[in-house]
């Protein structure tokens, strides 16, 4: 088990990261989730030794890792969120240099090299050089050379940035069979909350610096539990009709998109009155309305007021 | 470490273009400005001696140095030195030689004095031969020969570095020269593998894998070593076996002497690398640096020429400067490691105290 006590990094210019304490066990897929600035780079760049923490602990089976990370980098992969690959190297050749780092025997390693080939669904293009790539084929890579040594805990920096849909399922795939079948313990971190709610066990959320929430995915919602969440489909929306909604006590968390204005209300409150009367007074015509249990972005919305892609 | 360097020499494999540049552009400026310009010194001979006599001292004439001698009739060579063809032209007789001159040809006595004495040396020669008799004449000649390869007194003229004498051998100048300014440029785009790497994140991932941060530098380092002396062995060998250039008995040397030079260079590029953010602003800062210290150093013309007590000054600070005074001592001065102390010194001080702060600062830079 990787546990981190009371992690803190601070700078002349503010505190990034604030006595946070969290936890990963062998098996389980945890996410990272918080806005821009929220501390989550530094905290795994800590986690993965490679800066050091101000105060706080890394432990690694109950033992602090600060002074000898060896014990630590031999059992961890990093996926950065940089695409951190030689584009002039093929991807077989960045694969051998990267795993000839773990000082893996040659014959393990070549056997290990066509097994992460397969599982990034490479092996036809391994002799390709990684610039003529496309961007899911390196976000792919990428992935594949943080699991060359097998890493009991991987960590995942926001793998499926910048890719189209279908590089973005299979690296999913990817790592929902990596833990299932390797038993591998992932901390991933990711803007998009659907891939958070479809592979993550427990959940911490982060922000300015601290861990504001923590859970599992129904704990995490159950946060919202006494509300729900309203999405209301409406024509001849206009700003008025937005600022008198605002007004209304009983309203939060308001939303809104093309055509589309969400909110939350208290379990039991009627509020249709007020919202038919508020579309009559401003002439908006109210085309349809839904009830929603609360998701993740909105739970995030209510804790940090932000939406996680601001 | 060595995985590290196998890939860096394939990445150079695959992108060999600014190495090769850089190795012609060393070759074709060293040429153009060391041996285009050495065209030899034409002077024209024209001589009442018979034939052999004339042959003979023709011969022992080109022994000179950076002069030509040619063999004309009286009328063509005294035409040549008319039209200014050539400025001087040598009139061999029985008993003497005469100069013929032009105007502007101010170097008359030195070749007077040289000539005289290659003048009087045959004619001696000539004399003891005529001597004997013709049948013994051969025999003659080749105990002449025998005592002159194995003379009984041998004199040599040495030159101290430190007798003041300022020797310019132009060849060697701008070689060395263009060399030491040039090769910045080849060891810099090593280093800028380590500044690219920061950037793209492949060096986060180097260190969180099981080999040690200082096997990661020492390996980049090496690489940018290696690179900039490959290219040094690569050039001066092309100019030592292939161009002739003489090297006073020193090529190999020279190949030794250069290590503390490229050394400091590594280090100064990992200070310009410390404090550089992108590889563009690396490249941007090495170009001002290079370019101030190949003029400072005396790469482009002698430091020795110059006057002015500020330029004298700041060439202290250029490591070019010393490295010229390793290169020509170990060639042109034949100094010892003992006479070139100081330059060594200086360069070993520089590359300490540059590598010292550009790893510091690289260190605090990639915790922050």
């Amino acid at each position: 088990m990787i546990e981190v006590v009371n992690l803190t990094k601070a700078y002349k210019k503010g505190t990034a990261v604030d006595h946070i304490n969290f936890y990963i066990e062998p098996g389980e897929i945890v996410g990272l989730l918080g806005p821009n600035g929220a501390g989550k780079s530094t905290t795994i760049a800590m986690l993965s030794t490679l800066i050091p923490p101000t105060d706080g602990d890394v432990l690694l089976q109950q033992k602090s890792v600060l002074k000898d990370p060896s014990s630590l980098r031999k059992v961890l992969g990093v996926v950065p969120q940089e695409i951190a690959l030689y584009g002039d190297l093929t991807a077989k050749e960045n694969l051998n240099f990267f795993g000839n780092l773990y000082k893996m025997p040659k014959t393990q390693l070549k056997n290990r090299v066509e097994v992460v080939l397969q599982q990034i669904g490479l092996e036809q293009e391994s002799k390709k050089l990684v610039k003529h790539y496309s961007g899911g084929m390196k976000r792919r890579l990428n992935i594949g050379v943080a699991l060359l040594h097998e890493p009991q805990y991987l960590i995942m920096d926001e793998p499926t940035v910048g890719i189209d849909p279908q590089s973005r399922n299979h690296i999913l795939e990817t790592v929902k069979k990596l833990n299932e079948h390797s038993n591998t313990a992932i901390i991933y971190t990711s803007h998009y909350m659907e891939e958070v709610e479809y592979l993550c066990d427990r959940i911490y959320i982060m922000d300015q610096g601290r861990i504001i929430a923590s859970g599992t995915k129904e704990e995490i919602k159950a946060i919202l539990s006494s509300e729900n969440t309203i999405v209301v489909k409406v024509e001849n929306y206009s700003n008025d009709f937005m600022n008198d909604l605002l007004k209304q006590p009983f309203l939060s968390n308001i939303n809104s998109s093309e055509g589309e204005v969400a909110f939350t209300v208290a379990k039991g409150m009627n509020f249709l009155p007020t919202l038919f009367s508020l579309c009559e007074h401003h002439r908006v015509l109210l085309k349809s309305f839904q009830v929603e249990e609360p998701t993740l972005e909105d739970v995030f919305l209510h804790l940090t007021g932000r939406a996680l892609r601001n | 470490m060595i995985n590290i360097l196998k890939t860096k020499l394939i990445l150079l494999k695959r992108e060999p273009l600014s190495f090769i540049v850089i190795t012609i552009i060393i070759c074709l400026f060293a040429y153009i400005l060391g041996l285009g310009q050495q065209a030899k010194l034409p002077i024209a001979v024209y001589s009442n001696l018979d034939k052999n006599l004339t042959e003979t001292m023709l011969q022992e004439l080109k022994k000179m140095p950076d002069v030509e001698y040619q063999l004309y009739d009286e009328e063509e060579a005294l035409k040549l030195v008319e039209e200014g063809d050539v400025e001087l032209a040598v009139h061999l007789q029985a008993s003497s030689f005469e100069l013929i001159s032009s105007p502007n040809f101010l170097n008359a006595p030195l070749f007077q004095n040289e000539i005289s004495t290659i003048y009087r040396e045959v004619m001696q020669n000539e004399t003891i031969v005529t001597a004997y008799p013709v049948e013994q004449q051969k025999n003659i000649q080749s105990i002449l020969n025998e005592v002159e390869s194995n003379a009984s007194f041998n004199v040599e003229y040495t030159n101290f570095s430190n007798d003041g004498d300022f020797i310019y051998d132009s060849k060697l100048h701008s070689l060395f020269g263009f060399t030491l300014f040039m090769v910045i440029y080849t060891i810099a785009n090593g280093v800028n593998h380590l500044v690219m790497e920061r950037r793209n994140h492949i060096w986060s991932r180097l260190t969180v894998s099981s080999i040690g941060k200082t096997q990661i530098y020492i390996a980049n380092l090496a690489y940018s070593f290696l690179l900039g002396y490959l290219q040094v062995v690569l050039v001066l060998s092309i100019f030592h076996f292939g161009v002739g250039v003489d090297f006073y008995g020193g090529f190999f040397k020279t190949l030794i002497a250069i290590i503390p030079y490229l050394f400091c260079i590594v280090a100064l590029t990992i200070f310009v690398a410390s404090i550089a953010e992108t590889p563009g602003k690396f490249n941007a800062f090495i170009v001002v640096l290079a370019v101030p210290f190949a003029m400072l150093g005396g790469a482009y013309w002698p430091i020795e020429i110059v006057t002015s007590k500020v330029i004298l000054t700041l060439s202290y600070i250029s490591p070019i400067t010393y490295g010229m005074q390793i290169l020509n001592g170990v060639t042109i001065h034949g100094a010892t490691i003992n006479e070139l102390f100081q330059p060594l010194g200086m360069l070993l001080l520089m590359a300490v105290i540059l590598m010292g702060i550009g790893i510091n600062v690289l260190e605090k830079k990639g915790h922050s």
